[in-house]
């Protein structure tokens, strides 16, 4: 039996692709960047300042503006 | 399926392996847009690629067809290690183990895919230690250039603009040598592809034509970066996404045309 008469070899180049592909996507996948709280706060203060809240948002998108 | 099918398909999946961590930055950087600039992966690179596994799955005839399975293994294990940088180099290995044992059309097609991981690999290592002397030496030629059109030059290093304010750095991607391997590499590929070529290659044509192709490609490349460096408004035409994709296909217009005239029979000379 050669390398090549194998006939599951097919099968076996495929798995090897995919985990040598998926291998480096989990290797360099980018990292999602940190959430900053405070920020989130600041913009939420800011906004709810202005005057505009989620259920006034909300009441804008089923209005369709 | 035999031994050459096999290889074609290995070593493609090699260059699959390679590109993988640029297709999938550039899929998160741009998503569905970056199908248009083909995943951030040359156009040149698919050919030669393409071309490569069609002449190797058409030609290729080993001695003996169990004699690349050690070499197969050994680099399917390599590529296995998740780093772009070790697929390349294990891809250019194996190709080059393959053009030992073949010869003629197939040694060529398999040494596209050492010139293409051996390409990967400068760009990572050879690149930014070569960038100290060929980006201040790009910024001098653009320099001289743009005392033609300019009366108050000025450069240092590889920063070169006018004395009113714009200026530009030279970067590694923007350097005029920055796409000569490549496309010299993709001039080669269409030039094997051209069967009835086989058996005329002379290294004296295709050297010519070599030179030909890299004075046209830094003519093409200076040119822009004069553009680049002579005002706000040229670098907006020339950097931008329109100039960037007329300069990309005038590369590959000019690979195109050279490698047509490489195959090009002859003077006095009847192609069958």
């Amino acid at each position: 039996m050669t390398f090549v008469r194998l006939a599951w070899l097919p099968l076996l180049i495929a798995l090897w692709l995919t985990a040598s592909l998926l291998g480096k996507l989990w290797r360099y996948a980018p990292t999602p960047e940190p959430v900053d709280k405070r920020t989130g706060n600041a913009v939420q203060a800011f906004l709810g300042a202005q005057g505009w809240t989620l259920a006034r948002s909300e009441a804008l998108t089923a209005g369709g503006v | 399926m035999d031994a050459g099918k096999y290889a074609a398909v290995l070593l493609v999946a090699g260059c699959a392996n390679g590109f993988a961590v640029d297709v999938a930055a550039q899929w998160h950087q741009t998503g569905v847009a970056s199908l248009l600039s083909s995943f951030g992966v040359s156009p040149l690179a698919f050919a030669i690629v393409a071309i490569g596994a069609l002449v190797l799955a058409r030609e290729a005839r080993f001695p003996d067809q169990a004699e690349i399975a050690p070499g197969a293994i050994i680099f399917c294990i390599l590529t296995l290690i998740p780093s772009s940088f070790l697929s390349w180099v294990a891809l250019g290995i194996f190709a080059i183990w393959l053009a030992t044992m073949v010869k003629g059309r197939v040694r060529s097609a398999s040494l596209l895919f050492a010139g293409l991981a051996a390409i990967s690999v400068w760009a990572i290592i050879g690149e930014p230690r070569a960038a100290r002397v060929i980006l201040p030496f790009d910024a001098a030629v653009t320099a001289a250039l743009l005392a033609a059109l300019h009366d108050t030059v000025v450069r240092e290093g590889n920063i070169v603009g006018t004395a009113s304010g714009h200026q530009i750095i030279v970067l590694a991607s923007c350097s005029a040598f920055h796409v000569l391997p490549l496309a010299l590499l993709g001039w080669r590929a269409m030039v094997l592809f051209d069967a009835s070529q086989a058996g005329r290659e002379t290294n004296r044509n295709l050297a010519l034509h070599a030179f030909a192709l890299a004075a046209i490609l830094l003519a093409l490349g200076y040119l822009r970066l004069v553009l680049m460096a002579w005002s706000p408004k040229t670098y907006a035409v020339a950097h931008g996404p329109w100039g960037s994709a007329l300069f990309d296909c005038l590369l590959v217009l000019a690979v195109i045309t050279v490698a047509h005239a490489t195959c090009a029979p002859r003077r006095g000379e009847l192609r069958a």
